[in-house]
């Protein structure tokens, strides 16, 4: 016993041993009032115990008859609802088996023939294409603008003039 | 249960097989907007004029001839670059500098490229803004400012 | 579901000879099958079983079914039972489990009563004088039917474990650790929910046991 609440219960209950009963009262600040308390505690459970009669339950043999339906039914349903275990399957180990390993090969195959090396796709027959281009007129009032391609090259250029000149250091890194 | 989750396993199985390596089909041209999938390269360049000319970085070396007989320059170098995939929805910065950077709009896929929208910013300033449907083998150059002796390019690459 | 007339007799319905053969060879009877055997153990502390649960739920209803899980649960695992106690500690066990858990259940459905184990601290101070409430004249009687309800209410306040462990203290004069065993915890939380269940009962029922 460690807490006091759990010696106040025990000492209520005369759970205390002489020694622990005596060491308890002699740490109580108000001995009298401690008894008067213990004093409320069994007139509270004399209280609960006269009131709190067990109630009659009425009809036990239905309750029983009951009770003995329904521990029956545990007893069958267990065997009832167990299906057969011997039906014939058309899948026997051995074509599991067949399946499984078919199955993997398959896989194998499509993925060496995925996975591989694949050509160079040829070049795209278009060329890159401007479709439409802007300078900010506030940064850039006398840019223009102008669009050429160089077929053998398959370059386009989108060409601005007018841009304001930078210093060298804008070319910094 | 024994057997009928094996048979449910096998199904799974040969389900797995047939669908996942039909699922992976080569890509064939497609109409309607989706995820692009595609790189794009794109290169912030300047363009100089040099008595030895540096050699073409990697990305630039496959077009320095035609720069050079379309620009007038000699050497190139790359001050900013990126290669990143075109997703639908999702606008993204790509090559980027000091003082330059190039945002790009992926706006769909058709049957003759990949439509973008382009913002070339200088700092925080927008310099021009284009639509544009890249094609493969097809590389796009913005000719942009003059910067000291030289001049800055802007060149996209669908890879 | 017709009850029929009820019978006065509070008494376990065993007949003599019933009573004569020892509980523990029922249960073994009834491990090895015999339903005659168990039903014989029902009659004997159905009653209890039944009152106990009463005084839980309150419902007559409620304690019927209850009563009817809790013996079907005992049938169905009788041969658990290895007599470390006596049968009607492991019964109890079960009817408690069984009932708490109905009370617990109802209380999430939101048809139970509010529990509040809650004691105000000033109302729980150990030595404190007890005083009777100071409306109620001590002459005054209060109707049976009116000192029921007052008692089924405090008890509607506690919690199923709390009542339980003072239905079973102050009822069916259990031990301690009998009461820990049907309830699964240990004394000391058997002896510290005594503590406040009391005290909570003090303060709603004073007025009741005072004066009647």
């Amino acid at each position: 016993m460690k807490t006091f609440e759990e010696k106040w219960t025990a000492w209520i209950d005369g759970e205390l041993s002489d020694a622990e009963r005596a060491e308890f009262e002699a740490s109580l600040e108000d001995r009298a009032a401690a008894e008067a308390e213990k004093d409320q505690a069994h007139k509270l459970g004399a209280f609960l115990k006269e009131q709190l009669q067990p109630r009659a339950m009425g009809n036990e043999e239905f309750f029983h008859h009951q009770l003995r339906e329904r521990m029956a039914a545990e007893t069958n349903e267990p065997a009832q609802s167990r299906p057969s275990q011997t039906r014939e399957s058309w899948w026997t180990i051995r074509r599991l088996l067949w399946t499984g390993a078919t199955s993997l090969a398959l896989f194998a195959i499509c993925t060496f023939f995925v996975m591989r090396e694949q050509p160079e796709p040829e070049p795209s027959q278009y060329l890159t294409q401007i479709l439409n281009a802007r300078v900010d007129s506030n940064v850039s009032p006398n840019a223009t603008v102008s669009i050429f391609q160089t077929k053998q090259d398959r370059v386009t250029v989108l060409w601005v003039d007018g841009l304001k000149s930078l210093p060298s250091d804008y070319a910094a890194k | 249960m024994g057997r009928s989750f094996f048979v449910a396993l096998a199904g799974v199985v040969f389900l797995l097989a047939t669908a996942v390596p039909a699922s992976a089909g080569k890509p064939g041209k497609r109409s309607q907007p989706g995820r692009s999938g595609k790189k794009v390269w794109s290169g912030l360049v300047v363009a100089t004029n040099s008595a030895q000319p540096r050699p073409a970085p990697a990305q630039v070396h496959p077009l320095d001839r035609t720069l050079q007989r379309t620009f007038g320059y000699n050497q190139f170098d790359v001050i900013g670059q990126s290669s990143k995939a075109l997703q639908n929805g999702q606008s993204s910065w790509m090559a980027v500098s000091k003082h330059f950077s190039l945002h790009v709009d992926p706006r769909g896929v058709s049957s003759d490229g990949y439509r973008v929208n382009l913002q070339l910013f200088q700092d925080r300033q927008l310099l021009l803004e284009t639509d544009a449907t890249l094609s493969k083998s097809s590389p796009l150059v913005i000719r942009g400012p003059q910067i000291g002796a030289g001049q800055l390019l802007l060149l996209l690459v669908v890879q | 579901m017709n009850r029929g007339r009820a019978r006065p007799k509070m008494d376990t319905e065993a007949t003599a000879a019933e009573a004569d053969v020892p509980e523990l060879d029922l249960v073994r009877q009834a491990q090895a099958g015999d339903t005659e055997a168990f039903d014989q153990l029902v009659s004997r502390f159905r009653t209890r079983v039944f009152g106990m649960i009463y005084n839980m739920v309150h419902n007559e209803q409620d304690a019927w079914d209850l009563a009817q899980d809790s013996f079907l649960k005992a049938w169905k695992s009788i041969a658990r039972f290895r007599g470390q106690s006596s049968f009607y500690t492991w019964m109890y066990r079960i009817v408690m489990n069984v009932t708490i858990d109905a009370l617990r259940k109802k209380q999430v459905k939101g048809s139970g009563a509010e529990f509040n184990d809650e004691v105000q601290l000033k109302e729980i101070e150990p030595a404190s004088r007890t005083v009777p409430h100071g409306d109620a004249l001590p002459h005054e009687r209060i109707e049976q039917k009116e000192i029921r309800g007052r008692i089924d209410a405090a008890i509607a306040q506690l919690s199923p474990e709390h009542r339980a462990v003072i239905l079973m203290k102050e009822i069916e004069d259990m031990q301690y650790h009998e009461i820990a065993e049907s309830l699964g915890c240990s004394i000391g939380t058997v002896m510290s929910r005594l503590f406040y269940a009391r005290k909570k009962l003090q303060n709603l029922l004073r007025d009741v046991y005072e004066n009647v």
